[in-house]
């Protein structure tokens, strides 16, 4: 028995590109996702700051004033803007959500009337714009506290004695024991702007649209690294010796990667049509093209990451790696609004954050077609790059070995 | 049919092939044969236009194969050194891909496969995936992928590596019969007996360069080896041998063993007067021990190096 366990460890140690996967895998992956989370539990300090619209209608002292408390506020990052501009901003993704302090907010303090106070948001964001909430009626009620207890004993006396000599007044004010309900005053009204339109499931977008691409991702490449057991096992040799030029090799794989991807997303949605009645209706030129492009862009990364490697094992170790951790990091595995935001920026060089914003555009913003152009370029523009690059990789470590006439 | 001239190969500073002229005849089996690493695999490989020699040309029907490699490729068939097949498909499957990449139609193509399965006795087999062949069966396959577009030149690099003897004879039939229906032949290999009975013509490689090239009788010929026979005689002083009508510069006596040693061109041809001139001096046998001269010797004799299986 000890015999036996000797030669099985003796094997491990002996592959060495699997121990660096059995060892390098893990450490990657707990370093990313404790850096993902290590600071969004129990510690506040520390959270990310929230990138807060705001729209300042009431346009008052108190207003401008509650707005620079809030700025100052290293948890709050602040961008002035309309209010039209701000629900633009929300739809597109690129903020959170919006505080509108709306007309008669000074005024509604001085009466003691509920303030005219509201935050629009992405219900995508929901767990931040509640964090938000509590910030925000704390922030007020410190800054207000004083502020309406003195303007509501000012008024109340005023109107009891007009001609009260302000020396008495004041003497009243600082030793008056009136309450007020500042919580029946401050009632912040929040309200979701985006995934409410329809009856989506947020999980259910992030849960189709991750583990698509995680799926295409892995089976592309598998697919696309065959091509080096074909220059292992002498098939490619053989293919080239024929009336076949490299490129033809190529392009037949690329079409039959095609192929399967296409035949797996369609399976893919077929479930999640039936079992969970997800409408790819929507928007569906917008589908269509979003498909088109995550294949292309999936292809492209599978035989690029094929091209870099000289042996099918090392293509499998590697593509272990890439694939678990652009996934990570592109939010198909976490979602990306939980992240600090220096990931959120290495996302961007992620296949999967394009698929994911591109999923997230049609289905949970619902934007127009138009608008989910920009996205859905960039993938075939990931897509045809490497593609392009692959090719020349390919044609380059072949002739490398063998020196082609073509 | 296919004239090699002046090629050269070099990987850095290891040089691989210096100067092989050759010239193939329609028809013709040329078996080259040399040791592992000789340089038999990049000379096919040139002539399978998978590697660019670093000088000189080759000639196919008096065209050379640079400015016209396509129509080239179409005329030659490859059978790898590998078995270069799609494990994972059938043996009809694979024939169907194989002989689909060159210009035949479908229908040609299928009786083509159904043709050459029977040829090689596998037809019963042809639904069944590669990976369930054995070796001898994968090998014919491997021939078989490489014929069905008619090629005028196959180009056969160790196709038998690995096999056994008998699979070895049955590959060796098939490629003699496919010769016999006209189609040019270029075949390397180590394997001694495979060459002696594919030699119509043999080309000796070593170290990158050919040594000899011809027939058996002109390569033995070159060498200067002869077939030879020793016979044990009871008593070689007793025996009046000064009366042998031979060539003297052909045998020689040893008296101390009781020994006759002989040198001759055909053994066969000439053992019955051997020994008639033998006892025609009453001279009393013993035992015969014959030597015949084969290509492993000629080989030994010309490289200076041994030939592996």
């Amino acid at each position: 028995m000890f015999k036996l366990f000797k030669k099985d460890i003796k094997l491990f140690i002996q592959d060495k590109k699997s121990l660096v996967i059995s060892f390098l895998l893990p450490v990657i992956l707990i370093s990313l996702f404790g850096f993902i989370f290590k600071d969004d539990k129990g510690n506040r300090e520390n959270i990310k700051p929230i990138r807060l619209l705001v729209c300042d209608e009431d346009r008052s002292e108190l207003s401008g004033k509650l707005i620079s408390i809030l700025d100052s506020s290293e948890n709050i990052n602040i961008t002035l803007t309309d209010y039209d501009k701000s629900l633009d901003l929300i739809n597109r993704g690129t903020h959170s959500g919006v505080l509108i302090f709306k007309s008669g907010f000074e005024d509604s303090l001085a009466m003691q009337l509920s303030l005219p106070l509201e935050i629009k948001y992405d219900k995508s964001h929901e767990l931040e714009i509640r964090l938000l909430q509590s910030i925000i009626i704390n922030r007020l009620l410190d800054t207000l506290g004083n502020e309406l207890l003195t303007k509501s004993v000012d008024s109340y006396i005023k109107g009891k004695f007009a001609d009260l000599d302000e020396n008495i007044l004041s003497i009243i004010k600082q030793n008056s024991n009136i309450s007020i309900n500042f919580k029946k005053l401050i009632d912040l009204k929040v309200t979701s702007v985006v995934g409410e339109k329809k009856n989506i499931n947020l999980g259910l977008i992030q849960a189709i649209a991750g583990t698509a691409i995680l799926i295409l991702l892995f089976s592309i490449t598998g697919h696309a690294t065959s091509i080096i057991e074909e220059k292992e096992n002498g098939t490619i040799n053989r293919l080239l010796c024929s009336p076949l030029k490299v490129w033809h090799i190529l392009a037949g794989k690329m079409l039959s990667a095609f192929f399967i991807a296409l035949s797996q997303l369609s399976i893919m949605f077929l479930f999640a049509i039936l079992l969970f009645r997800f409408d790819i209706t929507i928007n569906f030129p917008a589908f269509i093209l979003l498909v088109f492009a995550t294949i292309l862009a999936v292809i492209g990364f599978g035989f690029f990451l094929a091209s870099m490697c000289i042996s099918r094992q090392q293509a499998e170790n590697l593509s272990t790696i890439v694939i678990i951790v652009m996934s990570t990091i592109g939010g198909s595995l976490v979602p990306l609004f939980v992240m600090p935001v220096i990931m959120e920026k290495i996302a961007f060089f992620s296949v999967n954050y394009w698929v994911m914003q591109s999923f997230f555009d049609i289905y949970w913003r619902l934007l127009p077609f138009i608008e989910i152009i920009p996205r859905i370029i960039v993938l075939l523009i990931i897509g045809l790059t490497l593609i392009i690059i692959s090719i020349f990789l390919f044609q380059k470590n072949i002739k490398k070995s063998r020196q082609f006439y073509n | 049919m296919l004239e090699i001239k002046g090629i050269s190969k070099s990987y850095g500073d290891n040089s691989v092939l210096n100067n092989i002229s050759l010239h193939i005849g329609k028809g013709d089996i040329l078996v080259i044969l040399g040791t592992n690493g000789a340089g038999k695999s990049t000379l096919i490989n040139i002539l399978s236009c998978l590697i660019e020699p670093d000088k000189g040309d080759v000639f196919f029907d008096g065209e050379n194969v640079k400015s016209n490699i396509d129509k080239y490729k179409n005329k030659i068939g490859i059978v790898p050194q590998e078995i270069a097949l799609y494990q994972e498909l059938s043996a009809y499957d694979n024939l169907m891909f194989w002989g689909g990449l060159y210009d035949i139609s479908r229908k040609e193509l299928q009786e083509t496969a159904d043709y050459v399965l029977n040829l090689f006795g596998l037809y019963d087999k042809r639904n069944a995936k590669i990976k369930t062949y054995s070796g001898g069966m994968k090998r014919k396959i491997n021939i078989a992928c490489s014929i069905l577009h008619k090629p005028s030149l196959l180009l056969m690099d160790e196709p038998t590596v690995g096999l056994d003897p008998q699979s070895t004879n049955d590959t060796i039939d098939h490629i003699e019969n496919l010769n016999a229906k006209g189609m040019t032949i270029v075949y390397t290999t180590h394997y001694m007996k495979v060459a002696e009975r594919l030699c119509n013509r043999i080309a000796l490689i070593d170290e990158g360069s050919i040594l000899d090239v011809g027939s058996f009788a002109v390569l033995r010929g070159l060498s200067g080896i002869k077939d030879s026979v020793t016979i044990k005689l009871k008593n070689a002083n007793s025996t009046e041998l000064n009366k042998l009508q031979f060539d003297r510069s052909l045998y020689r006596i040893d008296n101390l063993n009781n020994t006759f040693h002989m040198d001759c061109e055909d053994i066969n041809k000439e053992i019955a007067d051997i020994i008639a001139g033998i006892q025609a001096c009453n001279g009393e046998i013993l035992s015969i021990d014959t030597c015949v001269a084969d290509l492993e010797s000629i080989f030994i004799k010309l490289t200076g190096k041994m030939l592996k299986d």
